[in-house]
């Protein structure tokens, strides 16, 4: 990064709309080091979330009077491009607001965004085993049909870390309901799901099984998991920690599959050497956790393995950056677009591989990803970072205001590097 | 920079992943970091566990001097007319026609030249070599026009078609090195005069060659040229400084490395106009022959040792591992050699070995002369996948290439020039780097 370029992010002003434009704490630039300069970066990620995202959200996103995040904001201007709310944006802003308030700061007003958002999706909790209705208008009108089994999941996701900053049980009771339902569903052998980013006109699987799907079971079960033991929960996770590694793991190329039959057997249509590379990693940080949860060292090690194998094979060699979907492993097939959650999945995995272990691989990993999503992400005069983009981000889309994927990166790395300043950099120890 | 130590801890670390059979033959090395420029080199090569090169020496001399020699002089050596007739079977051992090329005949020239003059002074090589430079020099065409580019096993031209440069800058390289071996400095001047010869005939507007494009236009500038051009060139200053070919040498570095060098993605287009300037044609534009840009930096990176010229060997040397790296296969191992559409990212998959092997004398350049982390562990991954996927006891010679998955491979080739030329070239620099007490030869330090 130029010293010029550095030395514009360095300085907090205000633009035409009185908005926080960049609030990127100044920081050097070590791609190529192996060495983690973790208060640089405390200092960065908290500044990156409590000068730039917080600020901004509030003033552009977030429906103070009726709940809930209109994420469709143009991220140059701050010009609302719609109003429109969806279950999906509510479960997950819930759960960024709550995790906020339960882990980094206990400021009332986080827990009043959450719980007006609660309000505002609870009141379309489908009364029969459906998912939540896909999109809403302002006030709540419903705008779509039932939406998938992730509208639900993130509500529950979201419910389930309000509870615990509420210390409403009923929240988490509530939770646990919609994610054995979702599940229910999708043990069901004609769940109805069409994995529509391979290919349109990828031929249909009935009661298909998705890495995608186990990827968030896995993650809300995990964090039910750590505030204490629940026989369904850890039943749920063993069931994902097998489908993820004894089905969807192809053992010729030890890449995930993304789509399986019901009985876990592989298609024999194009979902065959399909592996959802961005899928793939995000699952591994999440397997990260629970190993650690567990205190699983050959767990771990097992998933650091599968990590690596994802994040080289998904490395664009040419413009830096992972791509997220290998279409057709045999035929090396990409789609060549970046998305920005896929970068903070491999700085999330990386850091917490090297506050675990101290894993050379994994500290140089994560300053080349945090180089690169820094010159290629984060556009000098934005109000956020862009989500998604072309494959060298020359073009990237300016309509949302992300705010699950990003400021998940930036809370788990911020925990992770004041455990890690804590330690004076020191592995944990937690395998030994 | 950082300046490290090598242990031996840390590169069996670095390579355990073979070890653990996850990923079936191929190791996992770092190489998420191949846009930047990272040297780390080794004082001393001596704790480098992972390539034990008294072991690598003999595995490499056993190879050329008990499998690959005698098996050319049994199937492929013209003993009687002279010549190479390549196309055999390498696992029935039959030979599948008896025509002779042009660039095969430069080719073997070169290679049994070579293998005298700096392995093994057997008159029977210089012999072979000899033989095949009385039946290709007199079937050069005296117009300046490049050689036809077959003859039958007699000499007999097939078909009146002009061939490529290339036949003629083999030829070239061939007689430069057979003028050593003999000592008779008339074919180093003939090999200069076929040599500029045929850059004239490459500078002419009107020059034509069939690359890959949508519309061809005349005159184009070859990234494997200019290629072929400067290993020829830096061979014939080992031997003599002559201002000609120095100059042509300067040339080639210059059009490889401020022309083709590609300013948006950083790879080496194949093809540029005659002024090179970028073409504007769809195809040419995104074309990456991967092989070439690692063979043809590793010949800048030769160059570069031999002018002592640390800002080109550096800059070459970044280059090289760039496309190195970038030319690796994640999922199989092994590296593609062609990069069809860069910013689609589609790739020919198939794997052709002599791209390996020219992997592996770039990386040995490397490792040599400055002792790098990052061309330690090329090398030793790029090693290991050619001896487990190119390399057969059953077969008269090594496989030639196959597809992705090598599992279907080519079987009609005796292939003698990159492989005899890595092994050669590979002893050579082992031998040199053991005469310093397996450090790095200090040469840019």
């Amino acid at each position: 990064m130029s010293n010029s370029f550095l030395a514009s992010l360095g300085v907090l002003s205000l633009d035409s709309f009185g908005s926080i434009q960049n609030s990127i704490h100044q920081m050097g630039s070590f791609p190529d080091s192996d060495e983690l300069r973790l208060k640089e970066l405390h200092s960065f990620y908290n500044s990156e979330l409590f000068e730039r995202f917080i600020p901004n959200m509030e003033k552009y996103v977030i429906d103070h009077q009726l709940g809930g995040f209109m994420t469709s904001i143009d991220i140059t201007n701050g010009r609302q491009v719609n109003s429109n709310k969806s279950a999906w944006y509510e479960g997950r802003g819930m759960w960024t607001y709550s995790f906020l308030y339960n882990n980094l700061k206990k400021n009332p007003k986080y827990l009043e965004v959450a719980r007006r958002s609660k309000d505002f999706i609870l009141k379309h909790l489908p009364k029969d085993n459906k998912f939540f209705t896909s999109a809403y208008d302002k006030e709540g009108r419903p705008l779509t049909g039932p939406g998938d089994i992730y509208s639900s999941l993130f509500v529950a996701e979201g419910l389930a870390e309000y509870a615990k900053a509420s210390g409403d049980k009923q929240y988490f009771v509530l939770a646990k309901k919609i994610i054995l339902a979702c599940l229910d569903r999708y043990d069901s052998p004609d769940y109805d799901y069409y994995v529509a980013y391979l290919n349109p006109g990828a031929t249909k699987i009935l009661g298909p099984r998705v890495l995608g799907h186990w990827m968030v079971f896995l993650r809300t079960a995990t964090q039910i998991l750590e505030n204490g033991p629940d026989v369904e929960m850890e039943k749920l996770v063993d069931r994902c920690l097998d489908a993820c590694l004894n089905h969807h793991l192809n053992p010729q190329y030890q890449l995930f599959n993304e789509v399986l039959h019901h009985d876990f057997t592989r298609p024999e249509n194009s979902y065959k050497d399909f592996a959802y590379t961005g899928h793939g990693i995000e699952m591994c940080w999440m397997l990260h956790f629970e190993a650690a949860r567990r205190k699983d060292k050959l767990l771990f090690d097992r998933i650091s393995e599968v990590f690596k194998r994802h994040v080289s094979v998904a490395h664009d060699h040419v413009y830096g950056g992972y791509f997220r979907s290998l279409d057709h492993v045999d035929n090396n097939t990409w789609k060549v677009d970046k998305v920005l959650w896929l970068q903070e999945e491999v700085l999330i995995g990386s850091l917490f591989m090297a506050e675990h272990t101290g894993d050379v691989w994994a500290k140089k990993l994560f300053n080349e990803t945090l180089e690169y999503v820094r010159q290629s992400f984060v556009k000098p005069g934005n109000l956020f970072w862009a989500s998604a983009g072309n494959r060298s981000l020359q073009d990237y889309a300016k309509v949302r205001a992300e705010h699950y994927h990003h400021p998940r990166h930036l809370m788990l790395n911020l925990l992770a590097l004041k455990r890690m300043i804590k330690r004076n950099g020191k592995p944990s120890g937690l395998f030994g | 920079m950082n300046t490290k130590e090598f242990s031996r801890r840390k590169f069996l670390q670095q390579n355990a992943w073979a070890g653990l059979g996850l990923f079936g033959s191929v190791s996992i090395a770092p190489s998420l970091l191949a846009a930047q420029t990272i040297t780390s080199p080794a004082k001393d090569l001596k704790k480098i566990a992972g390539l034990d090169f008294r072991k690598l020496r003999e595995q490499y001399r056993k190879a050329l001097l008990n499998q690959f020699i005698p098996n050319m002089d049994k199937y492929v050596v013209d003993h009687e007319l002279g010549g190479f007739m390549c196309s055999v079977d390498i696992l029935t051992r039959k030979l599948v026609n008896t025509n002779k090329r042009a660039w095969y005949e430069g080719r073997g020239i070169w290679m049994y030249s070579f293998l005298y003059n700096n392995l093994d002074k057997n008159a029977a090589y210089l012999e072979i070599a000899r033989k095949s430079k009385d039946f290709i020099l007199p079937r050069l065409p005296k117009d300046g026009s490049y050689y036809i580019a077959s003859f039958t096993k007699e000499g007999q031209a097939i078909g009146n078609t002009e061939g490529d440069i290339y036949g003629n800058l083999f030829v070239a390289e061939g007689l430069a090195e057979y003028a050593k071996a003999t000592a008779d400095s008339s074919y180093f001047d003939l090999a200069k005069d076929i040599v500029l010869k045929a850059v004239q005939r490459y500078d002419r507007p009107e020059f034509t060659y069939n690359y890959k494009s949508e519309i061809r236009v005349p005159g184009p500038r070859i990234l494997g040229h200019w290629m072929i051009l400067l290993s020829v060139c830096t061979q014939m200053l080992r031997q003599k400084n002559d201002q000609e070919i120095r100059a042509l040498a300067d040339r080639c570095v210059d059009a490889i490395m401020n022309h083709h060098l590609n300013k948006e993605y950083r790879l080496l287009n194949e093809t540029l106009a005659h002024d090179l300037n970028p073409l504007s044609d769809p195809v040419s534009t995104q074309y990456g022959d991967m092989g070439h840009g690692c063979e043809t930096l590793a010949f800048v990176m030769n160059y570069a040792v031999l002018i002592k010229d640390s800002d080109l060997f550096n800059r070459s040397s970044k280059e090289f591992r760039r496309h190195v790296d970038a030319s690796w296969d994640e999922v199989y191992g092994g590296y593609f050699h062609e990069l069809v559409h860069v910013n689609n990212n589609t790739w020919t998959l198939n794997k052709l070995r002599w791209v390996h092997e020219e992997i592996l004398i770039g990386a040995m350049i490397l490792i040599e002369h400055t002792g790098d982390e990052w061309a330690i562990n090329c090398y030793a991954k790029t090693e290991e996948y050619i001896r487990k996927n190119y390399v057969r006891p059953e077969y008269a010679f090594v496989i030639d290439s196959g597809d992705r998955k090598m599992q279907k491979h080519t079987q009609v080739r005796a292939e003698h020039y990159h492989y005899p030329r890595q092994l050669m070239v590979g002893i050579l620099a082992i031998d040199r780097i053991l005469s310093r007490g397996e450090k790095p030869s200090g040469l840019f330090s």
